[in-house]
């Protein structure tokens, strides 16, 4: 997740790190999901349009990464001319507040999440951000972020350069920083749905692909078994294990009569290839800090309690309510700043197992994302225990032998 | 004829119609502040310094000119254009100069009214919260309308002045023939350097920040339509004249009394009871009562343009027309002003000079900016179309602000040296 203030005027690089210009502005497509085309850098005086398909922040500089070639669009709008510093307005014209900030989020496809409307993106613009949070800790003081969810605006009236919300000013919510990506995932994805729909099914089902699980069930839950199907032919078997096994039964055998038969027996040699229950490979010895809590405060818990871990991979972080919303390595934590929050660094949307997982999902995954350990969540996204690669490598030996 | 006739009565109509925010803007200018600064004028330069007040009129006209049209033509306030074309950190810094600033000058408004109210025996503490409690009263409950006729008939009252300087029996060839040419008074080093002095300082209390951003708020809270520009416009002209014509009157009674006589006068606010033995108790009490009614008009109205200018800038709404509840944070930074104020001013141990002094400076500082914003926004044809400053406005206005940034950093420096 990512604040559009916070680019503005950083050194735009590819991923081969040449740099490409002064990140100015970006273009969106005004959709239901605000879908990222190009960023605007300034180079030697001139702008120039570059199309991306990612875009990352990395300590002073802003890395993209290029798509070819660059498409037009019609209802491309320019994020700093139609959102920054303009008024929204709620359904029957009253004057709400000013857009502060932009949120961008990466998941489940880069595009423009929610707007930022509370006191924060005020600070944050003013490059306040961090000392406001400071005092606002030291006082006890409860600084949650005001914000819009891109789903509540009403794109048609956009194209005519208003921002006006679908509900009464009453309304707005407020999160705290750290559930922001979660809970514009959970808002925006009433508006997936709908754009899938726009969407062929090999684009729709990257995009799926990429929400949290729990999104994942629930958009799986309301297609239709034959759209359902489909879409399992082109998701991750990984992924589309987790899924059906997530969802109810009846459902499950509605979707599996419809594949194809290969991709059905690829399916269910996944799903039941094992009886090992993941319980057993777990381990409860992981480290977790809640995602206000600073590098300062990390380093002072790893010091405490975890003297008697043989090693420590990963970081978790957890919102207030014990959910699990991101990872850090401790590399990147000593990379920050001692006084910066865990949810300013974290990795948000951490690829995670249920307990009903296949085990040869599990290590499928460890591969696959490079990760030294998998955190096991139930549904409430509680972690219930780790699988580390030191886990699941016994279990390998003795297939090996 | 009779064609004749009906076109200007209709044009009258509509004149009548638009008729209000240009001229509370300008009046608002000679608030109790701007009384007590004209007053000082009089007293120690005499008729001269009313060459001054030939030269600002067009300036005042000017700039309120640009503020009302770019309201009209944009349909958005001053302060909505600055956050939508230049950013919050501008936003920002406007908003926070401009509070400060304008508690100032509420501050010494209510200074006055508290000088000027123990000269008629009212016993200050009622005077200030009544005053205080009936302007929220009337800002919350009333809407528009009712407020701007309030404020007309405030801007009526001004003509207290005019029978106040007749009473003062002045010179009127000498005054009129000074307003074109300084003379009549041996010029000596000292004499010129008061004059530049109080010159800027008669410059910087008709010409204010928070008058730019008040008058777009407030005629755009009005909702004129962009086709009767022509006739707000020749509003706004009016309004500066009125202005001035009335500020001729109050230099030309403290003139023709204070300084004939060769009485100095320290604070503007005690001109009321030091031309009683010149003018009579007549004039003496005429003075008091415009100065009451200019400080209840300065609290209200600079109390306001802030309010307008948050609700501005932050893009909530609020407007004299919004009930309570939806303006609820329009209304209550008006509130906040008006109890801070009140409290300041009944502190016996705050230096009310040294206030006046330090919202003079602050107002100095912040006036080049706020016009420089004003002047780049009515430029841009991407926000006014064909409604561009023309070249020899932009020549003027451009001029005018050289001049007076050049003298709002001699009277900041002058104003420094005199707070240390």
């Amino acid at each position: 997740m990512l604040f559009f203030s916070e680019l503005i005027g950083k050194i735009v690089v590819n991923d081969h790190q040449q740099p490409l210009g002064k990140f100015i502005d970006l273009k969106f497509l005004n959709e239901d999901m605000a879908r990222i085309t190009k960023v605007i850098v300034e180079k030697n005086n001139e702008l120039h349009e570059i199309a991306i398909s990612l875009l990352k922040r990395s300590d002073g500089h802003v890395i993209v990464t290029k798509k070819n070639p660059v498409e037009s669009s019609t209802n491309e709008l320019s994020a700093s001319k139609v959102l920054l510093d303009q008024q929204i307005i709620d359904l029957v014209g009253n004057k709400v507040v000013r857009v502060n900030d932009v949120i961008i989020q990466d998941i489940p496809t880069l595009s423009i999440s929610g707007i930022d409307i509370g006191i924060l993106g005020i600070f944050r613009r003013l490059g306040l951000e961090q000392p406001l949070q400071k005092i606002a800790r030291n006082l006890r003081i409860d600084v949650s972020m005001q914000l819009l969810s891109w789903g509540d605006i009403l794109s048609l009236e956009l194209q005519y350069g208003q921002i006006k919300i679908k509900q009464r000013e009453e309304k707005l919510a407020r999160i705290p920083e750290e559930d922001l990506a979660d809970y514009l995932e959970m808002t925006n994805t009433k508006n997936v749905e709908k754009f899938l729909k726009t969407l062929d099914i090999e684009k729709a089902a990257e995009v799926i692909q990429n929400l949290a699980t729990n999104y994942q069930v629930e958009l799986f839950l309301s297609f239709d078994p034959q759209k359902a199907a489909e879409l399992i032919h082109h998701i991750d078997p990984d992924e589309a294990v987790d899924v059906l096994l997530a969802i109810t039964r009846i459902q499950r055998d509605k979707i599996m009569q419809r594949l194809t038969p290969g991709k059905r027996a690829e399916l269910h040699r996944l799903m039941t290839f094992t009886r090992t229950p993941i319980g057993n490979l777990m381990t409860s010895e992981y480290f977790a800090i809640e995602s206000h809590e600073t590098v300062r405060d990390m380093l002072h818990k790893i010091k405490k309690e975890t003297v008697e871990f043989s090693t420590l991979p990963v970081v978790y972080v957890l919102n207030r309510d014990d959910q699990l919303v991101g990872t850090c390595s401790i590399h990147e934590a000593l990379l920050q700043n001692v006084d910066t929050p865990a949810y300013k660094f974290m990795v948000p949307e951490p690829v995670v197992a249920l307990l009903t997982t296949p085990i040869e999902v599990v290590i499928n995954k460890l591969f696959k994302y490079k990760l030294t350990a998998l955190p096991v969540i139930n549904r409430e996204k509680r972690i219930l225990g780790i699988v580390t690669t030191d886990d699941v490598s016994e279990l390998l030996l003795k297939k090996l032998q | 004829m009779k064609d004749f006739i009906r076109t200007y009565r209709r044009r009258l109509i509509i004149f009548l119609g638009v008729f209000g925010p240009a001229t509370i803007a300008a009046v608002a200018d000679n608030d109790a502040a701007g009384v007590a600064t004209y007053s000082i004028a009089g007293a120690t330069l005499g008729y001269p310094i009313l060459f001054v007040l030939l030269l600002i009129t067009p300036l005042l006209a000017l700039t309120q000119e640009m503020g009302i049209r770019l309201s009209l033509v944009t349909r958005k306030g001053f302060g909505d254009l600055i956050r939508e074309r230049f950013g919050v950190k501008v936003s920002v810094f406007l908003f926070a100069a401009l509070l400060v600033a304008n508690m100032g000058t509420i501050i010494v408004n209510l200074a006055a009214v508290k000088t000027t109210s123990a000269i008629f025996n009212i016993p200050v503490v009622p005077a200030i919260l009544a005053l205080s409690i009936i302007s929220f009263l009337f800002v919350t409950r009333g809407n528009y309308r009712l407020n701007q006729n309030i404020m007309l008939g405030a801007s009526f009252f001004y003509i207290a002045y005019i029978f106040s300087a007749i009473a003062a029996k002045p010179d009127w060839s000498l005054a009129i023939s000074n307003l074109f040419i300084p003379h009549g008074v041996p010029v000596t080093p000292e004499y010129l350097r008061n004059f530049l002095i109080i010159g800027l300082g008669v410059v910087g209390t008709t010409i204010t920040p928070w008058g730019q951003f008040f008058v777009s708020s407030f005629a755009f809270d009005k909702k004129i339509e962009v086709d009767r520009l022509k006739y707000s416009q020749f509003e706004t002209y009016f309004g500066a004249i009125l202005t001035d014509f009335f500020s001729f009157f109050m230099i030309v009674a403290t003139a023709a009394t204070l300084f004939v006589h060769g009485i100095p006068l320290v604070s503007g606010d005690q001109a009321a009871l030091a031309i009683r033995p010149f003018a009579g108790d007549l004039a003496g009490t005429l003075f008091a009562v415009g100065i009451l009614n200019a400080g209840f008009m300065g609290v209200v109205i600079v109390a306001l343009s802030t309010a307008y200018a948050f609700a501005e800038f932050f893009g909530l709404s609020g407007g004299l027309d919004s009930s309570f509840t939806k303006g609820r944070t329009f209304y209550l930074i008006f509130l906040f002003q008006l109890i801070a104020a009140s409290l300041v001013v009944l502190l016996p141990s705050v230096s009310l000079f040294r206030m006046a002094i330090f919202t003079q400076t602050i107002n100095a500082m912040i006036l080049p900016i706020v016009l420089y914003y004003l002047l780049k926004l009515t430029n841009d044809p991407d926000i006014m179309g064909t409604y561009t400053n023309s070249v020899l406005k932009k020549r003027i206005a451009f001029g005018a602000i050289a001049i007076i940034a050049l003298a709002s950093a001699f009277v900041l420096i002058i104003s420094l040296v005199d707070l240390f």
